[in-house]
Formats: C-alpha cells, sequence, structure tokens
C-alpha cells in the first residue's frame, strides 16, 4: 500500500512554535489580577499533626490567603485508590507531603508567607523497606486499611513443583532495582481561573492526562465535570509523571481561585518537584527458574514486591503489568508469580515510562544469562530454545496469533545492526589490560495499551471547514512524544488533503469526549484508529455526495494531495470547493471518531486471561567498556529493534528509539533517587544525574514492521518497549566483559568496582 | 529572607577600598556557585551585607606564562584557560582540568579564582596548581603577602583568606626542561560532573630518573594535598627501581591515613591505587622506558 | 531595597532597567521583557534551559545577576527568527526531528549558535562539548547532534 503521509518522516506540526519560544508552557501563563501560591511541605515521613498556626502567615504582606486539609471540600483523590490527601490532615505519610498552602500577590510574597507557618507534629515510627511493611504486625500506615499491602496479584500456571523436579539446572536469584525521577525538563505548573466562560474553574498546565486531572478537581471541589474544564499547554515532558502530582497542585488552587475570586498561579520549583512528585517503583525481584540440560525452561516461581510510598497511586495497575510480563518473552509451562505492592513512609510511587516492565525485564533478561552461563550455552541460543513465536501460549494461557510474533526477527536484525556474533566472540576471548569490552542483549514482548486495567476506548472530533481546512480534536493528549504530528498525518491519510491544511488543536475537555490518559503507549493504537474513524466517516459523506453530483460510483473517486480525481488521473473538484458545497447544501462536516479495543479478560484470581489484545516485540543490545581499575563503564554501542507494527512516522520513532534508549541507560547505570529513612537526598539535578549529550552512546536504531490488525495502518506502540530493555542488556554486556554478575540497579562505580554500592553515612 | 546590598567594583582599588571600609561583604566572581547558594537560601547569607560584584575589575583578569615563572589571574575563566594555546602547550594538565570542570555555560563564567576560594573538597583546580607548587597572592589595601595553595585551605569550603582580603592571582614557577605530566578524573557520568576523584602527577625527567616529583590527589581527601609519601617514593629514582603499582598503593595508604576510613574508603582506596599507578605507568611509557 | 540602573541589548533592543539586587537575568527576560522562551528547568545552572548569549558566550541565565551583565548584549531564542525567516538552526531541528516535548530546545539553540558562532564547522565532539550543559530527557540528543550538524553545513555554505 502506497502512503501519501502515513509511513513519511513528516515534520512535527508543533516544531515551528517550540523552536521560537513562541510555545506557552504552564509557568508562561499570564492572566489579569492573577495571584501566586505556594505549598509548604512536611520533612517529616510520618508524624501526626498535633496543630497548624496560620494567623501570622494571614497578616505577611499581600497574602490573601492561608489554607490547610480543613478547607478542601474533600480531600482524598486517586486513580485507582481514593487514599491520596490533598493536603495533609491529621498525619503526615511521607516527607514531602504538603500540609498548608498560601496564596499572595506575588511568589515571594507566598513564600514568605510560609515561613511563618507554625506546624506542630508528634512523630512516629516510620516504615521505609516494603519487606518490612509486609511483616505480620508491622505498624499500620493506613489505619483504615487491614494491613499494609496495597495489592497483590497472583498468576498460577502448570505445576511449578512438577517443574522444577524436571529441571536439570535451578537458579535461585534476587535483584534490585531502585528509586527513579521522571526528570521532566519543565517542573509541574498550573494555573486555575474561576468562574470564566461558563465554568466554575478552567485549569491550564503542563498536565500529562486532562481528564484525569478534571476527575480530581470536580473530586475534590465536590462540583460536576462540566463545571472543570481542564485546557493542555505545551508540556515539557512527563513520562508518566504528569498525573497525580499535577492533579494535587490544580486542586489545591483550584481551591484558592475559588476562595480568592482570582486566579492562581503554581509553579515548581525542581526541588519541590523532586520532593512531591510520585518516583518509578524500587522492586525486590526474587527469581527461582529450572531448566533441562538442552536449556529448555520447566519453571518459573517469581515473587516481586514492589514500594509504592506514602500511597497507593498507580502500584496496583503497575504491579498488574508485572505480573502479566514477569517470565519474559519465554514459553514456560509452570509458572506461579506474585507481584505485590506495599505502603511504607517513602515517596510514593507511580506511573512512568515502562510501568512495572523494566524492573521484572532487568530482573528476568539478567538471569537468562546466568542461566545460559550455567548451562554452558550461548545467550542467544537459549533464548532462542525457548522464546515465543508465532503461536505460543504466554504465562497467563493467551494464545500469541492475532499479530505476528517477531521476536526472532527483531533479536536478528538487531544481532545484524550492532555486528553481534563477531563482538560477542571477540570479547569472549582474554582482553589484555584493565579495560575490559563485553556485549550483552535483552528481549521483550510487551502489551499494547491499558489491557484489562480499565475500558480501553478513545475519541476524536474532525470539523472540515467550508474552505476545505481541517480541524483535528483529540481526547488524547501531546506530551513531546509527537502524538500531534502523528494524528494529523492520519487525518490528511484518510481524508487526501495535504498536511497544510490539518490543523490539530490543543486538548480542551470541554469540546472533546473523554477518552482516558495519555498513557500506556496507546495513543498510536488507540487515539489513532479514533482518529481514523472521524475522518473514514467523513471521507464516506464526501465519497457519497462526490458520486452523485459527478455520477461515479463512489469507490471510483479518490482524494489525493486535496483534490477528488475519478480514478483515470482526471481532477473532477477541489477538497475545498467540494467540501464546501456540501456545507453550504446543509452537510454535516464534523464527525466524531470513537475506537474500543477488541475483547480483552482477565481472571485476577488465578491471574489466566487474555490482557491484552496486541503485543509489541523487541530487542536491545549493549556494548560496553569496563574499567575494572576504576569502575567506570562506558556504554559504546546500542541497538535497539523494535516492532512497531507500522512506522507513522518513521523519524518520530527513531526519536522515541533515542530517547527511550537513553532513559534506559539512565536507568541502567547512574540514576538513583537516594532516599534514607523515607528523606530524599538532594532534589536538584547536581545530585540526581541523567545522561548528558556525552554519556550518548551510538545508537543503531532498527524499525520492524509486521503491521497488526487492530492498528490504525497497523501500527502499534513504541514510546515504553524503548526504556525497557536497556539496563538488563548492560548489565549483561558488564557481566561480559568483567566476569562480575551486578543484581542491582544502577551499575554505579562502586557496584561494578567493588560489587557492591556505598552510601554516605553507610558503613 | 535573604537581603544584601549589591555593590559593583570596576578597579582592584575599588576592590580594596570596599572590603577596607565595610563589613560582611561577599565577593561576586562569576556566581556560579555563588547564585546556587542564593536560589537555595543558604544560610551563610545571614552573614552577607553586602555582595561586591568584580566581574569587571581587569586587573584581576589575565594569563602571563614567562619562560620562568607563570601567572594567572583569579577573575580567569575556565574557558578562557582551556582555549588558551599558551596553556595547551606549556601546561596542558592545567586545561586537562579545566575542560573537566561543569559544562560550557558554566565554564564560561565560572573562574579559577572562584573556585580556589570556595574550595569544595571536590574542586578540580587545585590538584594541579598544587602540583606547580603554586602561590596565590592575596592583597588587601595594605598590599599583599603570598600564601602556599597547598596552605590555603584548612577544611573544606573554609581558608585563610580574610574577611579584607581579595584573591589577586596565582603564581607559580614555570616546570623546566623535560616534563611529563597528566591528569584524570573519575566522575559519575562523562560530563558535569562532579570529581569522585582526580590526579594529578607533574614530573621532571633527566637520564631515566625521576628528578621532580608532584603527586596530588582532588577528592580524595578534604582538602587537596600532594602525596608525600609517593613523592618521597618515586622522587629522584631511577625509572628501573619505580613499581607502578607499588607507588598506587603507598598513594591510597596515604589516602585513607588522612581520612580514615570512611564509607567511601572500599571504592576510593582501590581506585586512587589505580590511578597513581597508570600515572606512573603513563609516565614511564611517555618517557620510553620499557622496563 | 535600592534598585540598580542597567542597560541591557536583548536581541538587538536597547532596555534601560531598574533591576533588584537578587534579580537574575533569567527573570529579568521572563518577568520584566516577557521574553519567556527561555525556560526555568533547576535553577543551578545544571540543566541549561535557561541559556542564553550574552556578549556571544552561552551562559545559564539563572546562574547572573541582571546587574553583573550591564552593558551586555544579549540573544534569547526570541532573537533567532528574523524577517527573512527562521535561523538556520532552527530550520535544521524542525527538519530533523530535533524537538520532542521542547522546554530543552530554546537552551539547545543557544548554545548551539554560540558554538557557531565562533566554530562554523565543528567536529561531533564538539558539538557535544557545546551542549553538555544541556540537559535533554525525550530525544536521547542524536536527532539534536544531526540538526547542529545540519545548520552548520546549510550556514556554511
Amino acid at each position: 500500500m502506497a502512503f501519501k503521509h502515513v509511513n513519511k518522516g513528516v515534520r512535527r506540526v508543533d516544531a515551528y512554535e517550540k523552536v521560537t519560544g513562541k510555545a506557552k508552557f504552564g509557568a508562561d501563563l499570564e492572566f489579569a489580577n492573577m495571584l501566586h501560591a505556594k505549598v509548604l511541605r512536611t520533612e517529616y515521613p510520618h508524624a501526626e499533626i498535633k496543630k497548624i498556626e496560620t494567623a501570622a502567615a494571614e497578616g505577611m504582606p499581600g497574602v490573601k490567603g492561608v489554607f490547610t486539609a480543613k478547607d478542601i471540600p474533600n480531600n482524598l483523590f486517586g486513580v485507582i485508590v481514593q487514599d491520596q490527601q490533598v493536603l495533609a490532615d491529621k498525619k503526615v505519610l511521607l516527607a514531602g507531603d504538603g500540609v498548608a498552602m498560601a496564596v499572595a500577590e506575588t511568589e515571594a510574597q507566598a513564600a514568605a508567607a510560609l515561613e511563618k507557618i507554625e506546624v506542630e507534629y508528634r512523630e512516629l515510627e516510620g516504615i521505609f523497606d516494603p519487606l518490612e511493611s509486609r511483616k505480620e504486625g508491622a505498624l499500620k500506615l493506613h489505619p483504615e486499611k487491614d494491613d499494609n499491602q496495597v495489592i497483590h496479584h497472583p498468576l498460577r500456571k502448570g505445576d511449578v513443583e512438577k517443574g522444577f523436579a524436571e529441571a536439570d539446572v535451578i537458579l535461585e536469584r534476587e535483584y534490585t532495582t531502585q528509586f527513579i525521577e521522571h526528570s521532566y525538563l519543565e517542573p509541574e505548573a498550573v494555573v486555575v481561573v474561576p468562574n470564566g466562560e461558563n465554568h466554575l474553574v478552567s485549569v491550564y498546565g503542563s498536565i500529562q492526562n486532562p481528564y484525569a486531572t478534571r476527575n480530581a478537581v470536580s473530586a475534590v471541589l465536590e462540583v460536576e465535570l462540566a463545571e472543570v474544564r481542564v485546557i493542555q499547554n505545551h508540556i515539557g515532558g512527563s513520562f508518566g509523571g504528569k498525573d497525580e502530582v499535577v492533579s494535587a497542585m490544580a486542586a489545591r488552587a483550584a481551591v484558592m481561585a475559588l476562595k480568592t475570586g482570582r486566579p492562581v498561579k503554581m509553579v515548581n520549583s525542581r526541588e519541590e518537584s523532586f520532593t512531591e512528585s510520585y518516583k518509578r517503583h524500587p522492586y525486590h525481584l526474587t527469581y527461582k527458574i529450572g531448566a533441562t540440560k538442552e536449556g529448555k525452561l520447566t519453571a518459573m516461581e517469581i515473587e516481586a514486591v514492589a514500594d509504592s510510598g506514602g500511597y497507593a497511586c498507580q502500584t496496583p495497575f503497575v504491579t498488574w503489568r508485572s505480573v502479566v510480563q514477569a517470565t519474559g518473552p519465554y514459553e514456560v509451562e509452570n509458572v506461579k508469580t506474585d507481584t505485590y505492592g506495599y505502603y511504607t513512609n517513602n515517596p510514593y510511587t507511580g506511573a512512568m515510562r515502562g510501568y512495572g516492565s523494566p524492573q521484572v525485564i532487568f530482573a528476568q533478561e539478567s538471569l537468562m544469562d546466568e542461566l545460559a552461563a550455567e548451562l554452558g550455552l550461548e545467550p542467544v541460543e537459549l533464548r532462542k530454545r525457548n522464546m515465543y513465536s508465532q503461536g505460543s501460549v504466554t504465562a497467563s494461557g493467551q494464545k500469541l496469533e492475532r499479530h505476528t510474533v517477531s521476536l526472532n526477527e527483531v533479536m536478528t536484525k538487531a544481532m545484524e545492526a550492532i555486528d553481534y556474533k563477531k563482538k560477542y566472540e571477540e570479547y569472549s576471548g582474554e582482553q589484555p589490560g584493565d579495560k575490559k569490552k563485553g556485549i550483552g542483549l535483552s528481549i521483550s514482548f510487551r502489551g499494547c495499551s491499558l489491557g484489562a486495567e480499565a475500558i480501553d476506548a478513545a475519541a476524536s472530533v474532525i470539523q472540515i471547514n467550508k474552505d476545505g481546512s481541517v480541524a483535528v480534536y483529540s481526547g488524547l493528549a501531546e506530551n513531546g512524544q509527537g502524538l500531534k504530528t502523528i494524528f494529523s498525518q492520519i487525518a490528511a491519510e484518510v481524508l487526501g488533503v495535504p498536511m497544510s491544511e490539518v490543523e490539530f488543536k490543543e486538548l480542551d475537555t470541554s469540546f472533546t469526549p473523554d477518552s482516558g490518559s495519555t498513557v500506556a503507549s496507546r495513543a498510536t493504537l488507540i487515539g489513532g484508529n479514533a482518529i481514523k474513524d472521524a475522518a473514514e466517516k467523513l471521507k464516506g459523506r464526501i465519497m457519497d455526495f462526490a458520486a452523485d453530483k459527478y455520477d461515479f460510483k463512489a469507490e471510483q473517486l479518490e482524494l489525493k494531495d486535496g483534490f477528488l480525481y475519478d480514478g483515470q488521473g482526471n481532477r473532477l473538484a477541489t477538497f475545498a470547493d467540494l467540501t464546501g458545497e456540501m456545507g453550504n447544501t446543509g452537510i454535516l462536516m464534523s464527525a466524531y471518531g470513537w475506537y474500543k479495543s477488541p475483547p480483552i479478560s482477565w481472571d485476577e484470581e488465578k491471574g489466566s486471561g487474555n490482557p491484552y489484545f496486541t503485543y509489541v516485540y523487541g530487542c536491545q543490545i549493549a556494548e560496553v567498556e569496563v574499567d575494572t581499575g576504576t569502575g567506570e563503564l562506558n556504554v559504546l554501542n546500542m541497538a535497539a529493534a523494535h516492532d512497531v507494527g507500522r512506522a507513522i512516522n518513521p523519524e518520530n520513532v527513531k526519536g522515541q528509539i533515542y530517547g527511550g534508549v537513553m532513559m534506559g541507560l539512565g536507568y541502567g547505570i547512574m540514576e538513583e533517587l537516594e532516599v534514607r529513612d523515607g528523606v530524599i537526598q538532594g532534589t536538584n539535578f547536581h545530585d540526581y544525574m541523567i545522561p548528558t549529550i556525552k554519556d550518548m552512546p551510538d545508537i543503531k536504531p532498527v524499525i520492524v514492521e509486521n503491521p497488526d490488525p487492530d492498528g490504525p495502518f497497523g501500527a502499534k506502540s513504541i514510546g515504553e518497549p524503548t526504556l525497557e530493555l536497556g539496563s538488563a542488556a548492560i548489565a549483561n554486556a558488564v557481566a561480559h566483559a568483567s566476569g562480575r554478575r551486578i543484581r542491582s540497579l544502577p551499575l554505579n562505580l562502586e557496584r561494578v568496582l567493588i560489587g557492591r554500592a556505598l552510601h554516605k553515612g553507610g558503613k | 529572607m535573604v537581603e544584601y546590598q549589591l555593590l559593583r567594583a570596576h578597579s582592584l582599588e575599588e576592590v580594596l577600598e570596599i572590603l577596607a571600609e565595610k563589613k560582611k561583604v561577599q565577593i561576586l566572581a562569576g556566581g556560579t556557585d555563588l547564585l546556587v547558594d542564593l536560589h537555595q537560601q543558604d544560610p551563610k547569607f545571614e552573614n552577607i551585607d553586602y555582595l561586591l560584584d568584580i566581574t569587571d575589575v581587569a586587573e584581576l583578569k589575565g594569563i602571563k606564562l614567562g619562560p620562568e615563572e607563570g601567572e594567572i589571574g583569579a577573575l580567569t575563566t575556565h574557558a578562557e584557560l582551556l582555549s588558551s594555546p599558551e596553556i595547551k602547550e606549556k601546561l596542558p594538565f592545567i586545561g586537562a582540568a579545566a575542560s573537566s570542570i561543569g559544562s560550557t555555560q558554566i565554564r564560561n563564567r565560572a573562574t579559577i579564582g572562584g573556585n580556589l576560594v570556595n574550595a569544595a573538597a571536590c574542586a578540580d583546580s587545585f590538584s594541579p596548581l598544587i602540583a606547580l607548587g603554586a602561590e596565590l597572592v592575596l592583597r588587601n589595601k595594605g598590599g599583599a603577602r603570598r600564601v602556599l595553595l597547598e596552605d590555603f585551605v584548612e577544611w573544606p569550603n573554609q581558608t585563610v583568606l580574610k574577611d579584607n582580603e581579595v584573591l589577586e592571582k596565582i603564581v607559580f614557577k614555570m616546570p623546566q626542561g623535560k616534563y611529563y605530566s597528566s591528569y584524570q578524573k573519575i566522575g559519575r557520568r562523562n560530563a558535569v560532573s562532579i570529581s569522585r576523584l582526580s590526579l594529578t602527577l607533574l614530573a621532571e625527567v633527566e637520564n631515566e630518573a625521576i628528578k621532580n616529583i608532584q603527586v596530588v590527589s582532588g577528592a580524595a581527601t578534604p582538602a587537596p594535598v600532594p602525596f608525600r609519601e609517593v613523592n618521597k617514593y618515586l622522587d629522584a629514582k631511577d625509572f628501573a627501581e619505580i613499581d607502578p603499582a607499588e607507588a598506587g598503593e603507598i598513594a591510597a595508604d596515604e589516602m585513607v591515613g588522612i581520612t580514615g576510613e570512611r564509607w567511601s574508603t572500599p571504592y576510593k582506596r582501590p581506585a586512587l591505587s589505580k590511578l597513581v599507578e597508570r600515572a606512573v605507568k603513563d609516565l614511564l611509557e611517555e618517557a620510553g622506558y620499557n622496563g | 531595597m535600592a534598585k540598580l540602573e542597567v542597560e541591557i541589548t536583548v536581541n538587538g533592543e536597547q532596555h534601560k532597567l531598574k533591576v533588584g539586587s537578587q534579580e537574575r537575568l533569567l527573570d529579568t527576560l521572563r518577568d520584566k521583557l516577557k521574553l519567556t522562551g527561555t525556560k526555568e528547568g533547576c535553577s543551578v545552572g545544571e540543566c541549561g534551559a535557561c541559556t542564553v548569549i550574552v556578549d556571544d558566550q552561552a551562559v545559564n541565565s539563572c546562574l547572573v545577576l541582571t546587574a553583573q551583565v550591564d552593558g551586555s548584549e544579549i540573544i534569547t531564542v526570541e532573537g533567532l527568527e528574523s524577517k527573512s525567516g527562521l535561523h538556520p538552526l532552527q530550520k535544521a531541528f524542525i527538519e530533523k526531528q530535533a524537538v520532542q516535548c521542547g522546554f530543552c530546545t530554546p537552551g539547545m539553540l543557544m548554545s548551539a549558535l554560540a558554538l557557531l558562532n565562533t566554530n562554523p564547522t565543528p567536529t561531533k565532539e564538539e558539538i557535544k562539548t557545546a551542549l553538555e550543559g544541556n540537559l535533554c530527557r525525550c530525544t536521547g540528543y542524536q536527532q539534536i547532534i544531526d540538526a547542529v550538524e545540519m545548520a552548520a553545513e546549510e550556514w556554511g555554505v
């Protein structure tokens, strides 16, 4: 199929604004008569609030109000479990919980007011390790609950005891992963305008999921959804991170906007962002794997314990993805997996690109290399003997047959791209000197979209104006990933108009139907189908009208480049004239698009069913140089092969791969949010290091296309798969180079040199 | 709440006048550290009534390298050091240290004097200058005094600079004859990274023997110091008598002798030992000695 | 508190301003001159989102007091586009898909401009050094390097 706009690396539709500085982000917004607000956050990870004294703060210059939990109509919110406090009421559960807020004429005045608020606490014993939190008799952090367990997802398949009995080799290993900061470059910012344009409140800002924020604000204010309008602005990165934390911010600002009757702006400093935002879950993973001496897996027993921090947030769903994918893309007859989340008094944890997969992949793909070594097999060989192929059955009993299972293809292509075989052999031999090279790989399967988490559907609206210009609205949001461009390409493709005729409009919850959240790498797949649906509806109307008008059969006609053709290459009309005429004849030139995912199933008791309707496959390979004298680790080259179904925009897909690989590299070798007794050690980018341009290896992106029957033009997902594979590939390469197997992330100087991490103040 | 009065000086004389007249004056040079403190509302501002911006004072800028002696003005930025052809040719290890500091934006503003006066334990400007035996010219209205750089820092962030003094320039004797130098740094990433460890080695060589040696660490000890035991081991020694690994061990012992066993020692001991070993090995190799 | 008088030229336009003793160049640009293209990402000189050009050099505008740049010539992202259209760097950033969320983009452009102004034919390593103080969490940097290389080529002609 020849495409005009789809499958082409067309320019981003939002690039012009962004390269000229015209793009307005949350902190750039100004409204007349606007106030500024700041939040007082606790330093205690667990404490009872005895008293909050605000009178002195209220009397400070410029201050228009100081508020606490008692001023919040409904203080609890949450996407899954409503246990998160807008402002801490009786207890603080984590260091960083907001306890009071001040609104003033200037930001400095609001900040000065915070210093005058007196809070009396009674410090409580805290729990900072989920393995402690799960113990019987542990202090209950949410007294209304039975215990500290947020969630438990079991999965049972076959009989693991039988499986281990059949094994010639059994390995048991433990792996741990760390807290990760999203590190979006733009700190959170919102502005709430009260009583404007027939809404009680209008919320602007760096909002990843406008509908989730609307839900939260309306729940907190105890008003109807229709009274809350959320308009998304340009957002400076999110990666799953600007959801609950921004919802809390929006709810606070909304309360203050209504109390003062004036627009209220809140902008976090980087330190405030680090302190209050949720993190990627640290996991404690225990794997037991059995295999025959021929390298056939017989059983896997897995336990993954996630630290949920003070609130449930997205833990129930994050750990659910883990339970589905914990075995990795391998056929195993006997599986017993349990994933858990527990409350602690650590920073709370939520969605971050990858969402429960990077942790299990690090463990399970490290384990495969360990097992290969134990069996005397090459890592690739062990994988080939067990990995999914067409028709394989997953741990949850799903038969993979509706889409192309392309693991072998992605692995082969990644290996070719980096010259794996030659390097593997070369580096397997003796290497003189302290600097040793190694190469390692990892593979994955990943369920696309929400799966059995929630109803998976999205909407769009397309409107053709009388001059033929096309306005596109979606219920899903641009997060920087390129959604506006991808959706514009799909609309232009179906309608046969040039990209320049398509205008993508900012998401406004008042104009587009609730489409759920822009998460789970679902936008292209689910939202793209919704755009296609609306465009096809309009195209149908246009073709019917044209067939009638020109006396052709609709099938003979073609819309291309902004013209109507007769199928013989003759132009019959311009798109603008034709659609203008339709409008003047009274034909509705707008259409809603809707797409609901194919059916899925999940039995929560047994952990069985068809959790996702389609999957993507990926392979990443890392080539490293380890300085065995100093622990310095250089990632020299990486190859990343990903099956995306169809690349709507290949250049954009490459951008996702480069970015995801680098985020995965940071996860693998340098990033770690150090939390000591619940308190984050270092809340800015000089303490928390993310990769710079100098840390970038040579990255070879390989786009593999096996169109999916359910994807728009065959397209599936790319955002998240790109970051989930790197850490395991790097750990495997380090083991290959140095012989040192590191089972905890990140692979920092100390772990690489002496095999363990060192912490300031530690022994 | 931080409050201060900002003053701007346009000549060294003006700087010295202000320092003589006023109390609680904090000098502002490149500002890349002080503005971080300001953002963080550092308690140090409680003792600052005046911020004295000296960025315009021309007398404090410039690099002069003569045949015998050299000097670097305190306000010389790291970018200027790094782009100076003279430095590159005559004192490459100074350029190497400068290039490892911060980012391009930081190096464009941050000054060598600021790096020294702030005296962070991990400051990268110290070890190459200590290796040179550099002295600091500290000036007040009454005149100037010279302090050996290795005696300048009393404790991290604490120097012997007096309230009424400004660091004017760094002076040193130029290495003579055939000499070897190296600068190594270990950080947590490849750019904009604070030193976990750094090391300068500077040695004059004559007839297959080391004549003058200076091995100086950064970030290994609270204040950067020359490793006297290593220097003693290497000094005036024939190449054939030198065991680089042993030199490394001596340095590591010396470091632990100064710091005691700290949380970071299990890493820093083997890593420092390796840096010293490598520096010595490279020296021998460069000098054409093949053991 | 006493305000200080400064005169700065921003994107070719002269401004006489009264600034506070703690006012950073970033504050002056964003709050006084409403040039919000320059972004605040960390306030401590680690991320480079606030990079502007001061007298031909890339500088973190969060680490400079406005009073310190009295008399200077400043270029911000808003100064790149001219009547004759987009600057070659802007065109290259669009062409090479070097933009994702766009928050680091203004700073990246300024660092790249400072580089090309002094070194029109940079090596890849020189490009990396010029941009090492600009963090980007979206792009993985590759397409940004591609863009700077493209701009250098186009500009050179």
